[in-house]
């Protein structure tokens, strides 16, 4: 569960980010770039051994 | 045979160097052949005449006895399948995949988010197959490319972000990943290690490092080498005229199948639920499967293994396990050992600079050099010098690893980054530094937390002297991301046209991020210890020198001299 959460915050983090250094700074934009980042996140933390 | 260890040591360091500079102009893989021929005739000669005829005949064994076939057999089938899912129109599928999600409520943000973190998701042997498969569609995102939704700058950011990810995807892999060849070293301890003890730390600390690199180009390599890109910006009025209109991208159904395929058997190798089984032999049937199913041809899935990683790893265990059979490793052992001498450095700051070495020595593939460094950091361990203990060993194999994965991205010997260079069209070296600092300050440091952590606890749950604080990882995460931000806003709002006053800004910043980095990891390591810490922080600081030193003060500006000239 831990992996989960943890990877889940660093893919919210890193998507608000990427967000950001695309200029795309609106607050749509950075919910879409933190829900990104979740996914992939999430998807990172599926691919691991837990 | 100490001597004999340090002349082997000074022929493969000078060979790399000289080829790192330029003054080698041939692949790294014959200059790593070439010295592991003059380690050996060196090292014959030396042992003949010191100790005879007997001492010579035993080298053989002793030399192939360092070559671990497993990371080489993995990565074989790794790109045999991969190769089965280009041919079969699965990086089509993957294509279509993304196109759906960029019209679903994630947006084109979310959607490039999850595209700038999907080879480190899918976790291939090689970041280059991905790379290659998916760099053409990144630009087609820009106005060159025809779809004209991002901003040169914007496209920047994209492509050296995915490049970034997919240069360092390698490392976690666990069919055949660069990491494996170090969790065979930690699996002396640790019994389940094989499993993939350094793929979580490496992930993390490439998800975070990424989305730092996409911030430093956005602020300081676009001011730094304002005119080494030569993307071209949409004319005014170019969405309006061509109609916003996108093209659909299609894919074969054997594209989806031989996709479903992939992903299946990338989890079967990585869970095991139909039992223990070699990871080669799973890929294997999945590519057979993808010859049945899909319809493609052997030829295809052979066309699928690019050679670069396969014999920079053979190459990289050949001039390792020359130098193992001469003794060049207990050399550079001594070397260190004696750096462990100098007050100021200590263990921590020694261990600061080791965990930099493949950042500040980039080679066209991470596996040439650790192949031949791991072994080393190992005798650092419970197995030679004692320095450490195994969960500290543990610790700084997981900062070591992730270093050394990414280094192949900044390397100017064909490394990974030149991919994304040349589809950007930039000057070569444009990337270096964002590369770099991120895997200096932000990547090693973080990934070491991680392992200290949580990871340690996940591997040896027995143990209740294992933290598992996740807290702590996410307050690191967010003081380390915090740190580099700022001082990345800092350099870009201070950076004018003086190309030397902006050099000598952005090794400042190295030296700061640098120096931060290695207290980190002395305090992953050796915990509240002040003087630890303050000897990591030196040794950081001597690392980021020798990395930020490197990072081209101008590019060539030949390029743009072309497009702008009278020539054209």
């Amino acid at each position: 569960m831990l992996l989960w959460i943890i990877f889940a915050f660093v893919g919210v983090l890193s998507g608000l980010i990427i967000a950001c250094a695309l200029e795309m700074t609106s607050p749509k934009e950075l919910f879409q770039g933190a829900l990104g980042g979740l996914i992939a996140g999430l998807l990172m933390s599926a691919m691991l051994p837990h | 045979m100490e001597f004999l260890g340090y002349i082997t040591l000074a022929i493969f360091l000078g060979l790399m160097l000289l080829t790192l500079f330029g003054y080698i102009r041939t692949p790294v893989q014959t200059v790593l052949v070439l010295s592991t021929i003059l380690c050996l005739v060196v090292g014959g000669l030396f042992r003949f005449s010191a100790y005879g005829w007997n001492s010579v005949a035993l080298m053989p064994n002793e030399f192939l006895g360092g070559i671990i076939l497993h990371p080489i057999t993995a990565l074989l089938t790794g790109l045999f399948l991969a190769g089965g899912l280009k041919a079969s129109g699965g990086f089509e599928a993957l294509k279509a995949i993304l196109g759906y999600l960029r019209r679903s409520p994630i947006g084109l943000v979310g959607t490039l988010v999850i595209l700038i973190n999907l080879p480190v998701i899918s976790s291939l042997p090689c970041g280059r197959i991905l790379a290659a498969a998916l760099l053409p569609l990144l630009f087609t995102f820009g106005f060159e490319g025809g779809l004209g939704i991002l901003t040169k700058s914007q496209l920047i950011v994209l492509i050296g972000a995915f490049t970034r990810n997919s240069m360092g995807s390698c490392g976690p892999s666990p069919i055949g990943g660069v990491g494996q060849i170090a969790e065979g070293f930690l699996g002396s301890f640790f019994p389940t290690a094989s499993d993939g003890i350094l793929r979580a730390p490496q992930a993390f600390a490439l998800m975070l490092g990424t989305a730092i690199v996409a911030l430093f180009l956005k602020f300081v390599s676009q001011k730094l080498y304002p005119d080494d890109v030569a993307l071209r910006e949409a004319p005014a009025g170019f969405a309006t005229q061509s109609g916003g209109t996108e093209v659909r991208i299609k894919a074969p159904i054997q594209g989806f199948i031989a996709l479903a395929i992939f992903v299946i058997s990338l989890l079967i190798a990585i869970f095991q639920p139909l039992g223990k089984m070699p990871v080669q032999s799973v890929l294997v049937a999945g590519a057979l499967l993808m010859i049945v199913v899909c319809r493609i041809r052997l030829n295809d899935l052979l066309e699928g293994i690019i050679l670069l990683p396969v014999t920079a790893m053979a190459a990289g265990f050949l001039a390792a396990g020359a130098l193992a059979a001469t003794g060049g490793f207990v050399a550079l052992a001594s070397i260190l050992n004696s750096l462990v001498s100098i007050k100021a450095l200590g263990v921590a700051g020694m261990l600061a600079i080791f965990v930099q070495f493949q950042t500040i020595l980039p080679l066209s593939c991470a596996r040439i050099l650790t192949a031949a460094l791991v072994p080393t950091l190992y005798l650092f361990g419970p197995a030679q010098f004692n320095f450490l203990s195994w969960s500290q060993l543990a610790i700084v194999m997981a900062a070591y690893i992730i270093n050394a994965t990414t280094s192949c991205g900044p390397s100017p010997l064909g490394g990974g980054g030149m991919m994304g260079e040349g589809t950007m069209r930039a000057e070569t070296g444009f990337i270096k530094g964002a590369y770099t600092f991120a895997s200096m300050a932000v990547m090693a440091p973080m990934a070491a937390i991680f392992m200290k952590f949580l990871n340690l606890s996940v591997f040896q749950p027995s143990d209740p002297g294992f933290a598992r604080n996740i807290y702590m990882i996410g307050a690191f995460a967010l003081v380390i991301a915090g740190v580099n931000i700022t001082f990345i806003f800092l350099g870009s709002r201070i950076f004018n046209p003086n190309i030397s006053r902006n050099f000598f800004v952005q090794l400042l910043g190295f030296l700061f991020s640098g120096g931060f980095g290695g207290g980190i990891l002395a305090f992953a390591l050796f915990e509240m210890d002040a003087t630890k810490i303050c000897q990591g922080v030196l040794g950081g600081v001597i690392a980021a020198a020798l990395i930020g030193l490197m990072v081209p003060k101008t590019l060539s500006k030949r390029l743009s001299a072309t497009l702008t000239g009278p020539m054209l």
